[in-house]
């Protein structure tokens, strides 16, 4: 390329005086190609088709009507599922983001302690998470069965007469947040990494200020795990809000799921069944971009909040 | 075949041009024509269906279909949907109750011209009744194919221990509901064998509804759901589970395990009686401790039950429907069921093999039920919301089968549903 750009007539070289960063510049999209061409074709070009999809009634075979705005007219004013479903997704992720990130805050706390067999623990905290959620899911079928599942035995031994979870309207959301719960094993391991990561001068200072345990958590550990939780919390919201394979598998029976009557229906089955049972791609369509817009905000809402309460190494906290 | 470039574009122009020449002289006799035919089911159905393709190829040999098979059923519906709004799919295709699911939005070709050309008389080869479930205002959809009832299965040794008849098409609500209960066995409060086991399915209940003079949708569309009969036989059917105690509850499935109905209960002899399709046949083939036999289903104020069929339907956007309809055609006779029956697949659509002896001598059990119950085959109320409605039905009846909420305010609730979604409120 060198060589071409020497025989290149000297106007040419003469403009060609930004071309290390031109050349930079190439390099650049070259190498990004991939990601970009993978973005437009596949990512933003559906995005853009669901769009237009989202203010038409399309049935996926005859052609699309355009009704405007109807859909979401629709959905917010003419259909009671649909607000049932938004309430039963707040419902599942304001509970079970906060939940796993405590637990997995705890557990990865105690998983950095020196142990006798930690490696074991870790194992066994992490493995969940290389179960297929398919599998995880008909597993938890049958430990929430009502009178014979483990859960519900195990509190008998207490005298407990437990829920008949999944096929109870009250305690089927609560039965999926404990699956959810039990799935912490990446942000454990994440968060076991930054703990790990974390320079011990600072722990010896804080000793030397006579801090104990719960201090040095409080005010060495914590902090410096903020980007670790940061990253947990944002990915938690988006997994939450997009649940799926659980509700397709614990609460449905392949003809229909969310059951008992929608008390587990969250956002992306509704989308489904609209989209692939009952026809509807444009309605489902106009749900993925009201999806999209929540997850939008709440991803903004954690971003913009993060310099309150993310602390970098490097960064002198604002005041 | 290794060619050099010019006798390679040579034999591409060729190729070409009979291309051109055939397509000139469409349905000529030796014009070579490729159909793609899709179904789903077991490796035993796939292995039926390759059997009765072989025979249509035998008979039609410039026509050669290639079978695309589904495992089980769960995907079939979206590979189809998804290929079908490609503008492709299969030019035949396998459909039950959804059919009209497809055939409201243009994708299945109107077989009545075919059917008129070629002289077929649906209700003499199959039956009015089944023919009905795949004709949509007025026009065919699909032709049928199997076509096995839900009849009663009923364990023979638990009917002896109780000191009963066995049942046959005569028996009424009141017999069944009375060896249900003779047919029950409990351990103090634990029930070892239900004498009944059903569930939330509809063919279930709302064969109860049907025999009890209840209708979900009238002939003018409108949902009619919340009638007195219905009423009737919802908490009939209900009360066999809370007030008798002799079939299981949702509750009693769960502790079970995941997706456990009444055809592993039967096999495993924890239930007398059940209502089910032909398949079971075969499941029960593996489980030879079970001693049992089969019946039309009992009547209520009339007799009612549902047909487990499945028909062929064709691609509207085929190229070769002309040829697609031959082997439809062929496949539904006589000849071309004739495997359904030898491999013990299903019960065959088509009247003359349900009733013949070859059918009669496939199982040791009265294959006599099969025949007899088609005279009682009803059109259940499937259309273009189909899907819709099931879910309606799903999320109403959950709690009342729950026993949660009571039998009227659950169809009033259905009905209200139903009028929404039909548009007819």
């Amino acid at each position: 390329m060198t060589a071409t750009l020497d025989r290149a007539p000297a106007s040419l070289r003469k403009a060609g005086a930004r071309a290390p960063r031109n050349r930079e510049a190439l390099w650049f999209y070259l190498l990004a190609s991939p990601w970009i061409i993978g973005f437009v074709v596949l990512t933003l070009g559906p995005m853009l088709a669901s769009a237009y999809l989202s203010l038409t009634d399309w049935d996926l075979f005859t052609s699309p009507a355009w009704v405007g705005l109807d859909n979401y007219v629709k959905l917010f004013t003419a259909d009671p599922v649909f607000w049932k479903v938004l309430g039963n997704t707040a419902f599942y992720s304001f509970l079970s983001v906060p939940l796993t990130m405590v637990a997995s805050v705890g557990v990865a706390y105690l998983l950095n302690k020196p142990l006798r067999g930690k490696r074991i623990f870790r194992t066994a905290v992490y493995l969940p998470t290389l179960v297929p959620m398919v599998a995880t899911s008909v597993l938890f079928v049958w430990m929430f069965a009502p009178d014979t599942g483990l859960i519900n035995s195990f509190l008998a031994l207490f005298g407990v007469d437990g829920p008949a979870w999944l096929l109870d309207a009250a305690w089927v959301k609560p039965a999926l947040i404990l699956v959810s719960v039990w799935q912490i094993g990446t942000s454990v391991m994440l968060l076991l990494a930054g703990m790990q990561g974390i320079p011990r001068h600072l722990y010896e200072a804080a000793a030397l200020d006579g801090a104990g345990q719960w201090q040095q958590f409080r005010h060495v550990t914590l902090p410096m795990l903020t980007p670790v939780i940061f990253f947990n919390l944002v990915m938690g919201i988006i997994g939450a809000f997009q649940v799926f394979a659980q509700i397709y598998i614990m609460t449905g029976n392949g003809r229909s799921m969310g059951g008992p009557d929608n008390a587990s229906m969250m956002i992306v089955p509704y989308l489904f069944d609209h989209a692939f049972r009952f026809n509807h791609m444009g309605y489902a369509s106009a749900i993925a971009w009201v999806l999209f817009v929540i997850l939008l905000a709440l991803t903004l809402l954690v971003i913009r909040s993060s310099s309150l309460w993310v602390f970098y190494e490097n960064e002198v906290r604002r005041k | 075949m290794k060619l050099p470039p010019k006798a390679a574009a040579a034999a591409l122009a060729t190729g070409l041009l009979l291309t051109a020449c055939s397509s000139a002289d469409p349905g000529g006799a030796n014009e070579k024509i490729q159909l793609t035919m899709s179904v789903w089911g077991s490796k035993e159905d796939a292995a039926t269906y390759t059997a009765r393709l072989a025979l249509a190829q035998k008979k039609f040999p410039n026509i050669t279909v290639k079978l695309e098979h589904t495992p089980g059923s769960g995907d079939y519906d979206q590979k189809i949907q998804t290929a079908l709004a490609g503008r492709k799919g299969p030019d035949i295709m396998q459909f039950a109750e959804n059919v009209h699911v497809f055939s409201s939005k243009n994708q299945l070709a109107p077989l009545d011209d075919y059917l008129a050309k070629a002289k077929v008389d649906l209700a003499q080869r199959f039956g009015d009744r089944v023919s009905a479930a795949y004709q949509r205002e007025g026009k065919t959809y699909a032709m049928p194919d199997r076509s096995g009832a839900m009849v009663l299965y009923y364990n023979k040794k638990a009917f002896d221990e109780a000191g009963l008849k066995y049942p046959d098409a005569s028996w009424t609500w009141t017999d069944f509901r009375a060896a249900a209960q003779k047919l029950t066995v409990r351990e103090g409060d634990k029930v070892t064998r239900y004498g009944f086991a059903a569930g939330d399915w509809w063919p279930w209940w709302m064969t109860f509804m049907k025999q009890n003079g209840g209708e979900i949708i009238d002939a003018s569309g409108k949902p009619v759901v919340n009638s007195p009969a219905n009423v009737e036989a919802l908490t009939f059917y209900n009360d066999l589970v809370y007030v008798d105690k002799v079939a299981p509850s949702p509750t009693d499935y769960a502790n079970l395990g995941k997706d456990i109905g009444p055809d592993p209960l039967f096999a495993q002899g924890k239930a007398a009686m059940q209502l089910t399709g032909f398949w079971n046949i075969g499941a029960l083939k593996a489980v030879p401790d079970i001693q049992w036999d089969i019946a039309p289903i009992w009547q209520g104020k009339q007799k009612a039950t549902v047909a487990f069929g499945s028909g062929l339907s064709i691609n509207n956007n085929s190229e070769h429907k002309d040829a697609a309809f031959q082997i439809i055609d062929y496949l539904t006779g006589e000849e071309g069921q004739r495997p359904i029956v030898e491999n013990n697949q299903d019960a065959p659509a088509n009247l003359a093999l349900l009733d013949s002896d070859a059918f009669m001598k496939s199982s040791k059990a009265n294959m006599k039920a099969f025949k007899e119950s088609t005279a009682m085959i009803y059109t259940p109320p499937t259309g273009a919301h189909w899907n819709e409605m099931q879910k309606v039905f799903t999320d109403a009846l959950g709690p009342f089968f729950q026993n949660k909420a009571d039998a009227q305010s659950t169809l009033d609730r259905v009905q209200k549903d139903l009028q929404t979604l039909l548009g007819t409120g």
